[in-house]
């Protein structure tokens, strides 16, 4: 079974990078900093609905059909999609740690 | 179940909707004419005789485009997506079937008894008959209720609007609607 694309950091939220690729045929290993496009960073979910759009030649109609759901609601979760994708797409940073000063008088 | 009762738009919209909605508000306007009970309002409804008989079946299609007018144009201009008026009009058409229940609960006011003409002063003379009105009121009440709840899911499913943006665009096109079907209701009248 193969585990999902973890694509945050667990402890700050900030996007993770691959750090290493192995080949299974000959186990040569690349490494370095790469990035993960913004697609993979989607949740699982919204990955299967973009598969399958693609899939649909991109028809909202024959997705609404696959899916047995309204077209408003289908093109209602892609719009969802493409906005999230869209700040996928914007270079984050990861949430700053809040230092809580207490001042002794 | 609840999404069936309260977002059946989620599987429904568009020309399907508008088949079924419109059979609905038929149904409907058969049953008013029946019962002697009229929609003379986008939520209305009123308890009895309404003349010409055609009205009965005016009403509910002048209800339900003049909340779908604002209903569009709301839409249209907060939505960021791309809202089709056939989704609009087939949701808010078919957000209207409790309304049939409603009527159908209308049967069970007084105005039935006796004479109609003279229900009003039977009213001013016995009061029981005011307490069965009220009574008959406050069981329409959860109908009035479900219909609101369908024709706002209508609207944010149609025009894909979420929060406050969403509720008071909603609230005016309802007011607006109200209005609107007050004053050519009675221009047709």
């Amino acid at each position: 079974m193969l585990n999902n694309l973890p694509y945050v950091c667990p402890s700050c939220k900030a996007p993770l990078q691959v750090k290493s690729l192995s080949c299974s045929h000959c186990n040569t290993e690349v490494t370095g900093a790469f990035e993960l496009p913004p697609l993979a960073r989607l949740e699982p979910d919204d990955r299967i609905f973009v598969t399958e759009f693609v899939k649909s030649s991109g028809s909202l109609k024959l997705m609404a059909e696959k899916m047995k759901l309204s077209y408003p609601t289908v093109r209602n979760m892609l719009d969802d999609i493409i906005d999230r994708l869209t700040l996928l797409e914007k270079p984050s940073q990861p949430e700053p740690r809040k230092l809580v000063l207490k001042s002794s008088k | 179940m609840k999404t069936w009762l309260f977002n059946p738009f989620k599987y429904i919209a568009g020309g399907k909707a508008l088949l079924l909605g419109m059979g609905a508000v038929l149904v409907t306007a058969i049953l008013s004419m029946a019962l002697t009970a009229h929609l003379d309002g986008v939520i209305d409804l009123h308890l009895g005789r309404v003349s010409p008989s055609y009205m009965y079946f005016i009403e509910p299609l002048v209800d339900w485009l003049c909340l779908l007018l604002p209903l569009y144009i709301f839409g249209k201009s907060f939505s960021v997506s791309h809202v089709r008026l056939v989704d609009m009009a087939g949701t808010s058409a078919l957000a209207r079937f409790p309304m049939f229940f409603a009527v159908l609960v209308s049967m069970l006011s007084p105005h039935h008894i006796g004479d109609p003409n003279s229900f009003i002063q039977q009213l001013q003379t016995d009061p029981a008959l005011i307490v069965h009105l009220v009574i008959t009121g406050l069981f329409l009440i959860p109908f009035i209720v479900w219909t609101v709840a369908l024709l706002y899911n209508a609207y944010a499913v149609s025009a894909h609007l979420k929060g406050p943006k969403a509720t008071w665009s909603f609230i005016a096109s309802l007011f607006i609607g109200e209005v609107l079907s007050k004053i050519l209701l009675s221009y047709l009248n």
